[in-house]
């Protein structure tokens, strides 16, 4: 039986490994922490605008269970973000963790938590093993690296002053260690205008008990509240220091949501909890994350070079998906990760990978911002299906709709209807 | 005027702080975090037993105003835990930090300088000259006080358990806990576990509320404590060496769980993981807060200052220490320890002798019982807490314990003691 090792349990290498084992791998999915789905246990929001056709191709494909999970466990509906209003919904963050460590538990992957991948073993354009930090080597046939690009503290102390244990838990675990750095493969850090390494994390959660009592009650009955800032705390030069992904709306008002367990500000990653504290309702805030004082935790740090099939440039078994690869949204960890996990399964059956048609929306998705990350100006863009520049080109290309069954039709028609749901070897 | 110099923000820091600026002196609170209060961010409970007692007396010495603060955010009353039930009650852990900044920050005569870390001192023989600052700044005074804990930094967390303290005490990135009493040569002495390892294991657990089952947040918030048998494959008494053994065995037996603001609290379970935890009905979704680690909270007691019961170092003309630096870990003895050491800071400074509590006060005893217990390997062990174990008994004995606010009163008057915190010293 072939073997996929996947290093990171975020929600690409929960994705990677649910569909290496669709594919007919034996699959070992290796978490430094204790927990699976990463940094998307603070995400909340997802599905607007474009990433409702995402959702469907995958569906289509035969791999929607990951962003089914997440319909399952949804909160707030309907909502209007000031940049993605179509389709947008928040899921129960509090919930998303337990659901998929069952189901990736459940689909017969080997979980193994607590464990750290430290290093490779490879030959010439091959991973042979996985190196853990307690000495075992994991060999495999082919890898897939999912292991982010925020954090380790060393990072955040460097270049901001944050950490990134708020969400994906204690230092103590040992820092990220990306398995196509050790292989020796090509990696970029995302830089802000200013030239620094990395992006400040856009969000900042909060303890909901803590606000004002009726505007806790407000943002859970109405799941979005838009508070304007005090003019003197508006501050329009922090854009670029986030990647500049959102629109300037964040920056003149506090967006925040309800996101079940936490409440969340989008895209004031900077702002101090002293700062907020000025706002009437936040006096006796307290932030959940980040547990620094200014800046949320670093970010886009080390991305691989890859293909538009998440193979990492320089190796014929090695892929990598979510933020690895550039992917800084829930869906578009789930979409690389899946992607990444499939061809792992189909490199290690000695398979071409495969590359989604460039008349689906995550074909063009992948293949255009596959390009644009080659120059050195797209590599600082973020791009989701959501908002900002990818979103334009898919309305102005007609990959936008909203249309389910003309969703089907393409995929149909790309020969790709249940592509991700059989098995490679049988 | 004289100045004192007050290193560590936490409550022990925050009593000295006001203490020495009423007493007269000129003071500065050093903390390298953006929060004070320390680690009593989540105490939640406070005012239990004999805890009842010290608090008034604190209030008759004329330094009611921590007690007060915690009084006025009371969140759940008569709480019976199975240890401490009289007087006890809980208080609203998320308003604590914002309230108390205020006042010190509002008291006359305290500058607070937040994110600033005191790394070394300056000495001549003696006597302590400055504290040195990270960013390379020198703070002269005429006396200076340890409060900077017992817990963590990272490193001791990793190499004597597997947690963090920044759950607490915020993030790594802010830079780990520094000691002054052993920058200037002092004297200091880790607490051991049952098999010799160096520290405690921080005993409670903080969790998300949301992600309990609907039912039991409902109920917790309303009853504010709740007893719920542990599955007993879950029960290891081997674990209560680690915590320091200061609870009784019913800590261990159930998850003591209590309401405490912004987040729900299990005492006496420091050990359990999450994993562990969501094998409990109701807890099948939970998600900690606090340790962010996998296994056991912060290591807690390292480094304790070797002292006499006026809170001074022995050895230095100088300098004092309060709260989880002097051995005290309760709420109501970092208040005390850090506002008799503060006070004493500023009779230093206007070169007065230091006052020592008389032991007809409950105070008095305790600080010279458990001066005298620190002298010994078994009592250097011991967590002496007024509300529970060893000492709770001897105040009982020795009739020191009373629930009659005038007997407090009068004990305090004829010790002579009335209002003395509150004089101007010159």
């Amino acid at each position: 039986m072939p073997r996929v090792v996947v290093v990171g349990g975020g929600l690409a290498g929960c994705g990677a490994a649910l569909a290496a084992v669709k594919a007919g791998a034996r699959v070992t999915l290796v978490e430094r922490t204790d927990m699976l789905a990463g940094v998307a246990v603070r995400a909340g929001e997802t599905n607007g605008n474009g990433w409702f056709v995402a959702h469907h191709e995958l569906r289509f494909m035969g791999a929607g269970e990951l962003s089914d999970a997440i319909r399952s466990i949804k909160l707030h509906d309907g909502l209007k973000f000031p940049d993605s209003s179509r389709h947008v919904f928040i899921y129960n963050n509090g919930l998303l963790e337990p659901l998929v460590k069952r189901m990736v538990k459940e689909a017969g992957v080997e979980v193994l938590l607590e464990n750290r991948a430290v290093d490779v073993r490879k030959e010439e354009g091959r991973v042979l093993a996985v190196k853990l930090a307690d000495g075992r080597v994991l060999e495999g046939d082919a890898f897939v690296d999912c292991t982010g690009v925020r954090g380790g503290i060393n990072i955040c102390r460097k270049y901001g002053k944050g950490c990134v244990m708020c969400t994906i838990r204690c230092p103590a675990f040992g820092d990220r260690i990306g398995i196509v750095d050790k292989a020796g493969g090509k990696v970029y850090d995302k830089r802000r205008p200013d030239g620094t390494h990395g992006h400040v994390g856009a969000a900042v959660t909060l303890f909901k008990d803590t606000l004002a009592p009726e505007l806790k009650v407000r943002l859970e009955r109405e799941g979005l509240l838009m508070i304007p800032l005090p003019p003197e705390m508006i501050d329009y030069s922090k854009h670029g220091l986030m990647g500049g992904l959102r629109t300037k709306d964040f920056l003149s008002s506090l967006i925040l949501s309800d996101i079940g367990l936490v409440a969340k500000l989008s895209g004031l990653g900077f702002m101090t909890q002293e700062q907020l504290r000025r706002v009437p309702g936040f006096e006796n805030v307290e932030v959940e994350n980040p547990r620094a004082s200014r800046y949320n935790h670093i970010s886009n740090i080390a991305i691989a070079v890859r293909d538009s099939a998440m193979g990492a440039r320089g190796f014929g078994n090695l892929f990598c998906g979510g933020e690895k690869a550039g992917y800084s949204s829930v869906g578009g960890a789930i979409t690389s990760g899946l992607l990444a996990g499939h061809n792992a399964a189909r490199s290690a059956c000695e398979r071409e990978p495969l590359v989604f048609p460039l008349s689906m929306a995550l074909g063009d998705f992948f293949a255009y911002t596959t390009e644009r990350f080659k120059t050195p100006e797209g590599r600082n863009v973020g791009y989701v299906m959501g908002r900002g520049e990818y979103w334009a080109r898919m309305q102005q290309t007609g990959l936008y709709t909203d249309d389910v069954k003309k969703i089907k039709r393409r995929v149909e028609e790309a020969g790709m209807l249940g592509a991700l749901a059989k098995k490679l070897l049988s | 005027m004289s100045k004192v110099v007050i290193v560590g923000g936490g409550l022990a820091g925050c009593g000295a702080a006001l203490a020495a600026a009423k007493a007269g002196a000129q003071v500065t609170l050093l903390e390298r975090t953006d929060m004070l209060i320390g680690v009593a961010i989540s105490a939640g409970e406070t005012n239990g037993n004999g805890n009842f007692v010290a608090n008034h007396e604190l209030r008759f010495l004329g330094a009611g105003e921590l007690p007060d603060a915690f009084l006025s955010i009371k969140l759940h009353d008569r709480i019976q835990f199975p240890d401490a039930g009289r007087n006890l009650f809980l208080f609203n852990t998320g308003r604590a930090e914002p309230l108390i900044k205020k006042i010190v920050k509002g008291a006359p005569g305290i500058e607070v300088l937040l994110e600033t870390r005191a790394l070394n001192v300056q000495k001549e023989d003696d006597r302590i000259l400055a504290v040195k600052l990270e960013n390379g700044r020198m703070v002269e005074g005429d006396a200076f006080v340890d409060c900077t804990g017992g817990r963590g930094g990272i490193s001791i967390c990793r190499k004597y358990g597997k947690g963090c303290v920044m759950c607490h005490v915020k993030c790594p990135a802010f830079g780990d806990r520094v000691g002054m009493v052993e920058k200037a040569g002092g004297k200091v002495y880790d607490m051991r576990r049952a098999d010799g390892g160096h520290g405690l294991v921080g005993a409670a657990i903080t969790v998300f509320k949301d992600t309990l089952a609907p039912k039991l947040k409902t109920r917790v918030e309303k009853e504010g404590l709740l007893t719920i048998p542990l599955p007993s494959e879950l029960v290891d008494y081997t674990k209560f060496g680690e915590m320091g053994a200061f609870r009784t065995k019913a800590f261990i037996q159930n998850i003591i769980l209590t309401d405490i603001g912004h987040v729900a609290k299990l005492s006496g379970c420091g050990y359990i993981t999450q994993e562990q935890l969501r094998k409990v009905p109701g807890f099948e979704n939970v998600e900690v807060e606090n340790p962010r680690a996998s296994r056991y909270n912060a290591i807690a007691r390292i480094a304790i200052a070797v002292r006499d019961s006026a809170m001074r170092v022995p050895g230095f003309k100088n300098l004092f220490c309060g709260g989880e630096k002097a051995g005290h870990g309760s709420v109501e003895a970092a208040m005390a320890s850090g506002t008799l050491a503060g006070h004493n800071a500023a009779r230093n400074a206007c070169k007065l002798d230091p006052l020592v509590l008389p032991e007809s006060m409950v105070l008095g005893d305790f600080f010279a019982y458990t001066t005298e217990g620190f002298k010994t390997e078994k009592g250097r062990n011991m967590g002496y807490r007024m509300a529970f174990g060893d000492y709770w008994a001897r105040m009982q004995k020795l009739g020191l314990y009373t629930d009659d606010v005038n007997e407090i009163k009068s004990r305090v008057k004829k010790a002579g003691m009335l209002g003395v915190l509150a004089k101007k010293l010159s």
